[in-house]
This record gives structure tokens, sequence and C-alpha cells, in this order.
């Protein structure tokens, strides 16, 4: 209200001086000298923007500001009031320059003061009223020019009105709530502010759109008065100013009131923006066709209507997703430099080719419907830059970046200066780098003495598994460490690459670590040397029996030389209870691919610790592990444990032949959590891999998810809202358990189902950050909330864009339900308790038909039992819930609760 | 990397950066590109010998991962802790929703990656993973500090007594009930519990048997939902009753058993294997980020209690 006020103050005053300074300057200056006006305009205000800046460094209140702006404005119209008794050309110049740099400047601290306290959805919805203020304003302005006119006022008298108005209102702003962020980022002005106006693609654009707008407003407002000037004799020109804008006002006024919140939150800021060129391009071409006064009054029109309302309102929202201190220091230039330069700029242009270039008013429409084109463009290319910085605003200011930077030479001196840091953990990571980047045959050899045995370790494997043998002359030494962990290690490592059965003899034979020993039973089978019924019973009596480090070199030593002829061991240790050697067992398995590991994989997919590996090791069995997972997702006697983790497994394989199997699965999945998995592990191959969906299955999942919410919250509304039959006023039905787990359960299931929709919206759109979008919703954070829903603004269409903004939108349940039902064409109707129990008794989630259950019994509502009876529950779990709920029924007691 | 003098020396590359972060426990198992990912939303900041990091009274907000240097942690005066490079400071004070804070100054020149802990936590949503890690890191360390408070070891004594014969069978609402009593985290999803309530299963035992003794390798964790266990070891006496978890921390955290649980009247519980726990966890992030800032808030609670024990609290 306070906005809508101190605006409709400062418009009443402009108007009230407009009227006079068009009248004083058309009657005494030719339309040519305009220019020059917007020119000094421009370069008057951008030093008073400079002097603004400093000013609210000291006073870090933009209220104070503006209050000061609006006391200097009224004592300066007094001042000018003064002076224009004798009116003399300078003078009318002068005071042509100083009404519009003060609505440049008080009306860019006006936007900027609301734009700290608002989001972007309360923008939509307050700016259009505010604006209305200074419709409102103008019309009044008008009206009351108009009305002084006619009583014989002169126009100079209109002045010193306007200046009482503007003092009157400089006690407005004071009253405001002090903007949120003004003291937090006043000193966070950027550097450089020239060239990140024009590096910030944003800024860049919004400067073009605001420029561009200006050449063709210009060039349309310089066609009006042209014509005007010709069309009216001077005698007419005040009376006819003052009607006309006081018309065009009260036109604006009902768009304001009528059209401009509504297109706002229908069209979207982009396509409400698009309005006044559109429109405009019309009038200016049928001028061009046809010349004639009518198109100019309409073009006029058009503008006077719209650009102080749904225009002004859309480019103030704009704004709105820079980040403050952005928008603190670039709006007020955009504005001036956009407006006022742009004004001064195009009528120069303008005057010159009227003057040398012969050009005429039709010539000009010409011009400015081209401008309209070139405005339309901008438009176009500006709401992509505007979506990012909600996206960016959503992920904390973040823009993406790519993963793994490339191994340059700053990269490789940064890794090699890795290895020598007295952390392990840091040493291990370089050396894993190194094989990320393929680069081992890089890595030194002398990083097989570092004294870390963990290290070693993992630089071996990193050697053995790139296949270089040149590390071996230096392993060599390690065979006479003292760790037999290394020892073992530097043996697998040698005798993998370079097989040598003398060594694997000598450390069989004279090596005491059962592990060193282990690794060479391994190493001399693997090269068949030896008795390999010998070799391979030593090898089962370490499996049945010896402690875990031996067993564990056993595992490495077999995964290090896998081959079929160690099926049956692996086969053995995947059977073992220890997650280590689980571990090896399972990326031994992941090297030689056999039927027989499949199932025992399968299982190990069950246990958090080895999961990793069993499913790195089922998607190198292929196509058989592929077909026994599938199957395993439709066996019910398979643990839940294990079924839950299929879709992620079968995610793993190759992504178009998962993404089939996953999505035919979706149907027929009758656990909850397994479909959740199922969702998640296709918009994880849909994100990574770009597979291609059934979009009619998951856009018909999505409508079933959207109605599935739709009547969770209907039965939950009913719940909340009424009381079962023949419960008196004081009994507390509301407060027994039942009721308690039963509503909280609805609710969740809400917020699940509406995450769920957001999921198969990133499967279906994987252009758009929904996974963002839905935690903006959820952070509580206003700025976040109205960011995405300005995102589901411009990335959803038609029934499903209705439904999810109406089921995102914070107001009462009821209203929720309401606009969702209508969205989806639903049709709802008021349930008693009873009624919505008998419902959720035969809900698809077990838990919701266990609890309502539970709460018939709890009380006591017989009138049900024959719908608890009558229902054929295959659920164990919720058929137990069934039949004491039934017992507590007939009993007509109530269950207690352990 | 070289000794850095000042903290001008120090500034921290991309890939030192990824390498650095990787080497944390927990980072290690995920893909280089997501700790790439990561990392870039680490901010370095740079302190001198004596700034502080974090001031006493005032709510930590980031995480720090100390790059180079070391800090001290001071409260009401008190030196709580002296932690060195490759420490994580901060989070436990953020994410417990400790209004209060500490102390954190530089022993000498010091770098920290510093990442707000909302920032953190969504991280932890798309890569859970970390956030297993993070659980299981805190409990540990709860355990470790539990383990020097004694008699009780920060647990509150059960005054449970007999009140009428155990339940029967318990089906699914009782299940859920029972251990919505359990989990008085804020934030717990019904939806988490029911899934829970489907995992767990039924256990009753008899006075005077043993649940599990010490140094047996944690499978489970139990929901008291009827009877008295007690727990003992050396110096400890416990006491768990109805609305209890016995052996809960030391499951999650996969530390060995520390007491000997026995019961001391007919008991019943509600068993859930640690895998399932971690299962829900990972489909129900709202119920995770609960338990994380409730073991922070342990955390922080036994510290203090050791402090003002006198104890000196050895990090784990």
């Amino acid at each position: 209200m306070l906005g809508f006020v101190t605006l409709m103050t400062m418009m009443a005053a402009h108007a009230l001086v407009e009227t006079a300074r068009d009248t004083l300057f058309l009657t005494n200056l030719d339309a040519e000298k305009l220019p020059w006006a917007y020119l000094s305009i421009a370069a008057l205000s951008l030093v008073t923007v400079k002097a603004n800046q400093m000013v609210l460094a000291r006073t870090r209140d933009k209220r104070t500001l503006l209050a000061i702006s609006l006391a200097f404005g009224g004592v300066g119209h007094a001042v000018f009031f003064q002076l224009l008794g004798g009116a003399r050309e300078p003078l009318l110049f002068a005071f042509y320059v100083w009404t519009g740099h003060l609505a440049t400047i008080l009306v860019v601290q006006f936007w900027l003061l609301l734009d700290d306290v608002v989001t972007v959805t309360e923008a939509k919805r307050i700016f259009g009223p505010v604006a209305a203020g200074g419709v409102v304003g103008a019309t009044l302005g008008s009206l009351a020019a108009a009305r002084l006119l006619d009583v014989g006022a002169s126009p100079r008298s209109l002045v010193l009105v306007a200046a009482g108005v503007l003092l009157a209102g400089a006690a407005l702003p004071r009253l405001w709530k002090r903007g949120e962020a003004a003291e937090a980022e006043r000193a966070s002005a950027p550097r450089g502010a020239m060239t990140t106006l024009f590096r910030h693609v944003y800024l860049r654009r919004l400067l073009l759109l605001v420029l561009i707008s200006t050449f063709a407003l210009t060039g349309g407002d310089y066609l009006f008065k042209a014509v005007v000037e010709r069309s009216i004799p001077p005698e007419g020109l005040g009376p006819f100013f003052a009607r006309f804008y006081a018309g065009l006002n009260a036109a604006a006024l009902v768009v304001q009131l009528v059209l401009s919140g509504w297109l706002l939150r229908t069209l979207g800021v982009n396509r409400a923006l698009v309005v006044l060129p559109a429109v405009l391009l019309t009038a200016a071409t049928s001028f061009a066709l046809a010349p004639a006064l009518l198109p100019v009054l309409l073009l006029k029109g058009a503008d006077g209507s719209l650009k102080h309302s749904l225009h002004r309102t859309s480019m103030e929202v704009l704004y709105l997703p820079l980040p403050k201190r952005l928008r603190d220091r670039y709006k007020a230039v955009i504005d001036v430099i956009g407006q006022r330069g742009g004004q001064a700029l195009v009528s120069l242009v303008l005057l010159g080719a009227v003057h040398f270039g012969g050009v005429g008013p039709r010539e000009t429409a010409i011009a400015v419907a081209v401008l309209l084109v070139a405005w339309l463009l901008v438009l176009y290319g500006l709401k992509e830059p505007y979506l990012q910085l909600f996206r960016r605003s959503l992920r904390g200011g973040l823009v993406d970046r790519p993963g793994l930077a490339e191994l340059d030479l700053h990269s490789f001196e940064t890794l090699l200066g890795t290895l020598n840091s007295e952390h392990d953990e840091e040493v291990l990571v370089a050396i894993e780098l190194f094989e990320r980047y393929g680069r081992v045959e890089l890595l030194p050899k002398l990083i097989l003495h570092h004294p870390s045995c963990q290290v070693v370790i993992r630089a071996l494997d990193a050697f053995v598994d790139a296949g270089d043998p040149s590390f071996v002359p230096t392993a060599k030494r390690l065979l006479g460490h003292e760790s037999p962990l290394i020892r073992a290690a530097a043996l697998r490592a040698m005798t993998s690459v370079v097989p040598d059965a003398e060594l694997l003899e000598k450390a069989l034979h004279e090596d005491q670590a059962p592990e060193v020993k282990t690794t060479a039973l391994v190493g001399l089978l693997a090269a068949q040397l030896g008795d390999e019924a010998l070799l391979r019973g030593m090898i089962q009596q370490c499996i049945a029996g010896d402690p875990k480090p031996v067993q564990l070199a056993l595992a490495q030593a077999i995964r290090q030389r896998m081959s079929p002829i160690f099926e049956g061991e692996v086969a053995a240790l995947l059977t073992n209870e220890d997650p280590d050697i689980l571990r090896e067992a399972a990326l031994a398995a992941a090297v030689q691919p056999s039927p027989t590991f499949i199932e025992p994989l399968l299982l190990l997919t069950g246990n958090g610790l080895v999961r990793g590996a069993a499913r790195q090791a089922l998607v190198a069995q292929g196509a058989p592990a592929l077909t026994r997972l599938t199957e395993a997702m439709g066996d019910a006697s398979l643990s839940r444990k294990v079924r839950r983790h299929i879709p992620r497994t079968i995610a793993r394989f190759d992504p178009r032949d998962a993404a089939r199997i996953l999505q035919a699965r979706i149907p027929y999945e009758w656990d909850g959590a397994v479909r959740y998995k199922l969702l998640r592990a296709i918009g994880s191959l849909v994100k990574r891999h770009r597979v291609t969906v059934d979009r009619t299955l998951f856009e018909a999942r999505l409508r079933t998810t959207l109605e599935r919410i739709v009547r969770l919250l209907e039965l939950r509304v009913a719940l909340e809202s009424s009381r079962p039959a023949g419960v008196p006023e004081d009994a507390p039905a509301h407060e027994c358990l039942g009721h308690e787990l039963l509503v909280a359960t609805l609710r969740e299931k809400e917020i699940n189902a509406f995450e769920r929709a957001f999921r198969i919206l990133a499967i279906l759109d994987p252009s758009e950050r929904y996974g963002d979008i839905w935690r903006g919703l959820r952070t509580g954070e206003p700025k976040a909330h109205a960011a995405s829903r300005e995102l589901l603004e411009n990335a959803l269409r038609g029934v499903t864009r209705e439904a999810v903004l109406a089921l995102a939108e914070d107001r009462r349940d009821a209203e929720r339900l309401a606009a969702a039902a209508a969205a989806l064409r639903l049709s709802t109707t008021p349930h008693t308790y009873e009624q919505a129990l008998g419902k959720l008794v035969s809900d698809a989630s077990e838990s919701v038909r266990s609890l309502a259950a539970y709460h018939v019994a709890e009380l006591g509502l017989t009138g049900l039992e024959d719908t608890l009876a009558g229902r054929e529950e295959k659920s164990t779990a919720v058929s137990e819930v069934l039949e004491n709920a039934l017992r507590s029924l007939r009993r007509s007691e109530v269950p207690s609760v352990a | 990397m070289g000794e850095p003098r000042t903290t001008d020396d120090m500034m921290v590359g991309r890939l030192e950066r990824l390498i650095m972060i990787r080497s944390f426990p927990g980072y290690r198992d995920l893909p280089p590109d997501e700790v790439a990912a990561l990392a870039e939303r680490f901010v370095e900041r740079r302190y001198r010998k004596g700034d502080l990091l974090e001031r006493e009274h005032m709510p930590v907000r980031h995480v720090h991962f100390l790059a180079r240097g070391s800090v001290q942690l001071r409260k009401e005066g008190r030196v709580l802790r002296t932690l060195g490079d490759h420490s994580v400071v901060g989070g436990i004070s953020a994410l417990s929703g400790d209004q209060e804070g500490y102390d954190v100054e530089a022993l000498e020149p010091t770098v920290t990656l510093r990442i707000p802990v909302d920032e953190m936590l969504e991280f932890f949503e798309d890569n859970f993973m970390l956030m297993a890690s993070a659980i299981r890191g805190i409990s540990a360390e709860v355990v470790n500090v539990r383990r020097q408070l004694m008699p009780n070891g920060g647990f509150v004594r059960s005054e449970w007594q007999p009140e009428g014969p155990p339940p029967e069978s318990l089906d699914l609402v009782e299940r859920m009930a029972a251990l919505r009593r359990s989990f008085p985290l804020e934030g717990t999803r019904l939806e988490a519990i029911a899934d829970l309530a489907r995992d767990v299963s039924e256990r009753r035992w008899a006075p005077g048997e043993v649940i599990f003794r010490p140094g047996e390798r944690p499978d489970g964790l139990f929901f008291v939902v009827y009877g008295a266990v007690l727990g003992t070891s050396e110096g400890f006496d416990l006491r768990f009753g109805p609305g209890d978890v016995v052996g809960s921390l030391g499951t999650v955290a996969g530390a060995d058993r520390w007491y000997e649980a026995r019961t001391e009247t007919e008991v019943v519980a509600l068993r859930l294997e640690r895998d399932m726990l971690i299962d829900v966890l990972e489909d129900h992030h709202d119920l995770a980020v609960a338990m994380l800032r409730a073991l922070a808030k342990s955390l922080l609670d036994s510290m203090a209690e050791a402090s003002r024990q006198g104890r000196t609290v050895t990090p784990g």
C-alpha cells in the first residue's frame, strides 16, 4: 500500500509538470530541440546516479535517499515556478531537462527500493497494484492539470502544485520497511563497472533491450508529437495534451488493474513483455501503409496505456533475478543510459534524417517498425539468460564446470609434487589420478620405496594394471622387505607381468610368511607350474581355515592372476563373510566372467560394504547377468534388501538396454521403495547418457502421480476438517495416535509423490534442472521458492504447468486442492471422516492401509467392519494389522500401542 | 608440496584441491569427476597466525577443510582441541545447530577450503556415499568420546520397571509406533519409519541372556520395546529400557561392540541390520540429515561433558 501511495504521489506530480512542460516547450520551442534535452537528461542523470551511490554508501538506506530526492524535487519545482515567470528559451530548455531528470531518478530509486523487499513471485503479484499507483497518480495529475487549465490557471502554476505534492510525498519513504540486504552488501560493488556491464550477458542484453525499446518508443513519441503539432493549432495543444494524457492514463489504469497481473501470471514475464512491441508494431506498420492521425494515436495510446503498466511491471521483474549488488549498481545505469541516452540518440538520428534526408513521418514509421522487430528479437534472446540467472541462484551462484581438468604440465607437476606429500592419503589419490589419466608410465618407479605399505601396494597394483613391466627391477628389492604384505604384493605384481617359476618356488619354500606362500601358490597354479592337484589342495586348505590376512592375500593374488582355473576358488571366496575378502573375490569375478558367479554376486548387492565391487563384477558377466537381474526384479521371494538395489545395478549395464528394462518394470513393480529406485536409476541414465525414454509411459506416469497427490490431499483435508459421526465434539478424535500417524503419513506421501513428479519431469526434460527446482521449493527460503516457481512457469506447459504450480503454491490445503483438481479436470467431493477412512483402507500404500485399519479400530467405527473384512490383502504386514483391527472391533475394544 | 612460510605461498590449485579433498575419509571412493565438481564449490581462505576462523558466541556456518596449518578450538577459555592439516573444522558445531559456536584460532599460517554447511548437505544428497561416511565418522567419534565418560557413557540410565506382560507379536503399526518413539529426530518422516518398520525383525529374550559381547563385530541395532537391558564394561554401568536403542552408535560406526549387553528382564526388541538402516537413510535424505545433526549434537554434548569432567578427549 505504501508503494502504491508513494508511486501515486510521484507520478501525480510528474503528470502535472509534464503537462506544463510539454505545453510550454512545444509552444515556445521547436520539437527539434528535444534530442538535446534528452541528451542533457541522460548526462545529468548519470552524474546523479553516481552521486546517489555515494550517498547510499553513507546512509545505507534507500528510504532516506528517496525521501531526500522527493524533497529536493519539490524545492526544485518551486524554484522553477519562480524562474518560469519570464519564460525564456534557455530556461524552458532547462526546465524540460530538470523534469525529465527528476522523473528518471525518482522512478529508479523507487523500484530499487521495492526490488529489495520482494521475490519474483511477490513481484508478479504486487508490482501490478503498485504500478497501478503510478497510473492512478498520473491520471489524477493529468485530470487535475486539465481542470486547472480549464478554470484559467496558467501552465506555470501546475509546477507549483507539483512542488507541493512532492514535498508532501517526501514523508512517505521513511514509513517503508528497510530492505533486508541493504547493509550486508553495501561494500560489494563490483570493480570495472562498465566492463562488467558489457561482459555480463544478461546485463548486456538488458541494456540492449532498454536501448532498443527506447529507440522505438522515442521514435514513436516523436512521430506522435510531430503529427499532432502539424494537426492541432498551438492554442489547442495544452487542452489536447491534458485530455489525451488523462485518457491514456485512464486506459493504463484499466490495463493495470484488469489485465496486467493476469497477463503476467498466465503468460509469464517473457511473453508479457512481447505485448507492447507487438501492438506498437501493428500501429507503426498501419501508419507506414496508410499515414493518418488514427494509427499515430493508437501507437501513442499503446505506449501510454501499456508502457507504465504491463511493460513497466514486467521490465522491473527482469531485474529481480540479478544478484542485489549487480542490480543496485547497474539498474540505474541501464535505465539512464538506455532510456535517456537512447532518447537522445534516436532523436538526433531522426532530426538529422528529417533535416538532411528529407525523411517524413512515413519513413519514420518504417524505421520504428524495424526497431520494434529488433526489440522482439532481443526479448527472444533474453529469455534463456533470464532463466539461467534463476538456475544459478538455486545453485548458490555456481556455474557448471567440467569435472577433472586435463593433464597439462602444471597438473603433472602438481601430481609429482603430491607424491612427496607427508599424507599417505594424498599420495594414494595422486597414484589413482595417474591411472585415471592413463599415464601410469609417468609414475616414478621410486614410489616403490615409499615408507607406507599401503602406498607401495597401491603403486604395484597400478603398474600391474597398466601392464608395464618396467617396474620389475625396482620391485625386486621389495622381495626382501620386512613386511610380508609388501613381499606378497611384490611377488604377485612381478610374476603377473613376467611369470617366473624360480622366483615363485623360492618364495613358496623359503619365505615363512603364509601371505607370501599363498601368493606363490596362486602364481604357480596360474602359470601351470608344479603339481596342480597339490597346489589346488593347499589353496583349498587356505580357503577353508586360514586366518583372514592369508585368505585376503590369496584373494588378492587370485584377482591379479585371475583365469578360468580359479573359478572354483573364487566361487568359494564369494561365500566368505569378510567384506575385504568378498571385495577381492568380486573383483576377481569381474576379471574372468562365469555363470557360477552370478547368483552369489546378485546376493552381494544387498551388502553395502561390497556392493560396488559386486556391481562391477555383475556388469562384467554381461548378458547372462543382466537377464538374471531382470528376472530377479520380479522375484517376490528375493530379499527386499537385494531387490531394492537391482535397478541401480541394471543401470550400470549398457544404458539403452538398462533404460528399456527398467522402464518395462515400472508398471509391474509393487514395492514403492523399488519403484522409487527405478525412477532414480532411469533419471540417472537420462542425465548421464541422454538415453531416450518412452515419453507416453512417463507422461502417463506424471499424470497418475499428480492425480495421486490430489487424491491424497483430498483425503487428508477430509480427515483434518471433519470428525467421525457419533464422536462428541469434546472427544479427542484428532488427538489419537492413529489420526496423527495417518495424517502425517498422508502429508509425507504427498511430498514424496511430488518429488517423484519432479523426477519424472527430469526424465522427460533433462535440459532443465528439476532437482534444483525441487530443492528450491522445499527450502522455505522465499527467494529460492520464487526462483523455482519462475523456472517452472517457463519450463512447463498446459495441464502439467497449472497443476504443478497449484500444488507448489504456498496456500491453504483446501485452496491448493481446488486449484490442482481444476487443472487436472478432476472432480472432488467432500468426504465424511468415515468415507475418507473407508477409501484409505483400500489405498495403494501398505502403511496407509495399515494405519487406516488401525485407526478404524482405534475409534471403534464398527460401520467400517465390513469394509475391513471384505479386503483381500496380499501383504502379510497389512494382513496382521487388519486381523488385529477386526478382532478389536469385534471385541469393541481399543487396541493399545506398545 | 613443500613447507609454506606465509599464507601467500599457499594458494591451493584446482588439482591440488581435488587431491586434498579426495584424501579425506569418505571422499576416496567417489569418482574423481564428482570430487572435482565438489572442489569447485569450496572457497579458499587464508589466515595469518592468530586470526580467528570462527568466533565464539556466533553460530558456525561453514565447514573448513584444513589444507595447510593448524588451529585450536576454544570455548569459554578452555581448549577443546588442536587440529592439524587434513582435519575438518566446524562441521560438528554447524550441523548440531549450536548457536554459541567456539573460537577457532590459526596457530600458524593456515589455508582452509571452506563450504557452507547447507551446500555440503546438498552435495551429500546427490552423493550418499559421503553422507554415509559422515554418519559413520561422527558415530565413531561419539563412541570414542562416550567410552571416556564413565560410568554412564553419556547415556541416560533407564528407570523402567516391569508393567504388565510383554506385548504379543507386534504388527506393522505397532512397530512404527515403537520405532517412532526411539527415533525422536527432528524431521524424521513417517515414510522412513514405515520403511524401517518393514525391515526390522522382532526379537525376544529371557532374563539373563546375552545380546552381544565386547569385541564382537556389530551386525545390527536393537530398539527396545519392552524390558530392561544392562550394559557392562570396565567402569561402566548402563541400563537401557523401552524407547532406547542398544548398540546403535557402534553399529553405524562399524566399530566393535565395547560393552556386554545382557537382558535384566524379559526383553522384546526390534532388530535392524546396519545395511537396512543405511538403505533407508539413502532413500530418505531428510532422515539422514536429521540423524547427522543429532549425532553432531550428541558429540558436542559428550565433548562438553568430558570437558566438565576435566577429561582430555583424544580425537578418534
